[in-house]
């Protein structure tokens, strides 16, 4: 059984996101499966496009930038395209962590083979600013990353595509709590664009979808 | 721009005016963070950018009020 991270890394964003990301692939080696990460300029289109046809991945997560209709790679090259080469996520579980990918490229590829899970808007994130330099110190934009991990993690763990997702957004609540009782002046203001990601995040498709099954 | 949404802009202006100098966000297909100040001039500016900061504090008001949050 094999899995596929698509990890780009080319701007404050994506370097969030990937950062935050190497922890899954460990998890995923640890579960026993053959996992595969196309990192930074290898998130291209034709590297990635070429790795999921010559491979049978069960689970495919993208990072990166997107819109409703695409999923971005390295500086933001369009990898997929809906009516394009979306058929490459055919019969997977998918998880975009990628603004509004699930709008109308999610909604289009799920069926009841195929998974999609990720945010029918924009996805938020907020950072620390004394934490710039480094970002595994960033507690803001842990609050926000945190979930989405616990999402993959439930998924390579053998949940349901649904529970992962019930178990991110309970994560999500979790952390708005955090938020309201946190000292700091700057932690209410993250509030409104946590419960963002809460409201866009959805899974599309086969919702009973299992990894190892 | 109608009467609604001047008054939408200007509660949502109030809101980001009374934020913390030191928040960063980032949203949708900009690789960078935003500031306080950046998050300002995209609403004053009625940016694609600041519309959606608009729906995203309208959004959370209204789970406030409804107690869904």
């Amino acid at each position: 059984m094999k899995t596929l991270f698509v990890r780009p890394s080319h701007d404050d964003v994506t370097s969030y996101l990937f950062h935050y990301s190497k922890e899954l692939i460990k998890e995923s080696e640890l579960k026993g499966f053959t996992t595969i990460s196309k990192n930074q300029e290898d998130a291209n289109r034709n590297v990635v496009v070429n790795v999921i046809e010559k491979n049978d991945f069960e689970f495919i997560m993208f990072n990166g930038h997107g819109n409703t209709s695409m999923i971005c790679g390295h500086n933001d090259e369009t990898i997929i395209q809906l009516g394009d080469n979306d058929n490459l996520l055919k019969r997977k579980v998918i998880y975009a962590l990628s603004c509004s990918s699930a709008a109308e490229l999610g909604r289009s590829v799920a069926d009841e083979e195929t998974t999609f899970i990720g945010y029918v808007d924009d996805f938020a994130l907020g950072m620390d600013v004394y934490s710039q330099t480094s970002i595994h110190r960033d507690k803001r934009a842990r609050l926000f990353l945190e979930p989405s991990n616990l999402l993959v993690k439930s998924l390579l763990k053998g949940n349901s595509a649904k529970s992962a997702v019930d178990k991110a957004k309970k994560m999500m609540k979790d952390n708005i709590s955090k938020l309201r009782t946190d000292p700091f002046p700057d932690a209410k203001d993250y509030i409104p664009y946590l419960f963002n990601n809460y409201m866009v995040l959805e899974v599309l498709g086969n919702k009973k979808a299992r990894l190892r099954e | 721009m109608g009467k609604k949404e001047e008054i939408i802009q200007k509660i949502v202006l109030e809101r980001i005016k009374s934020m913390s100098p030191n928040v960063k966000i980032a949203l949708g297909s900009k690789g960078g963070f935003l500031s306080k100040d950046d998050l300002l001039k995209e609403v004053r500016d009625g940016t694609p950018t600041g519309k959606k900061v608009i729906d995203i504090q309208l959004r959370y008001m209204r789970a406030l009020k409804e107690g869904i949050v």
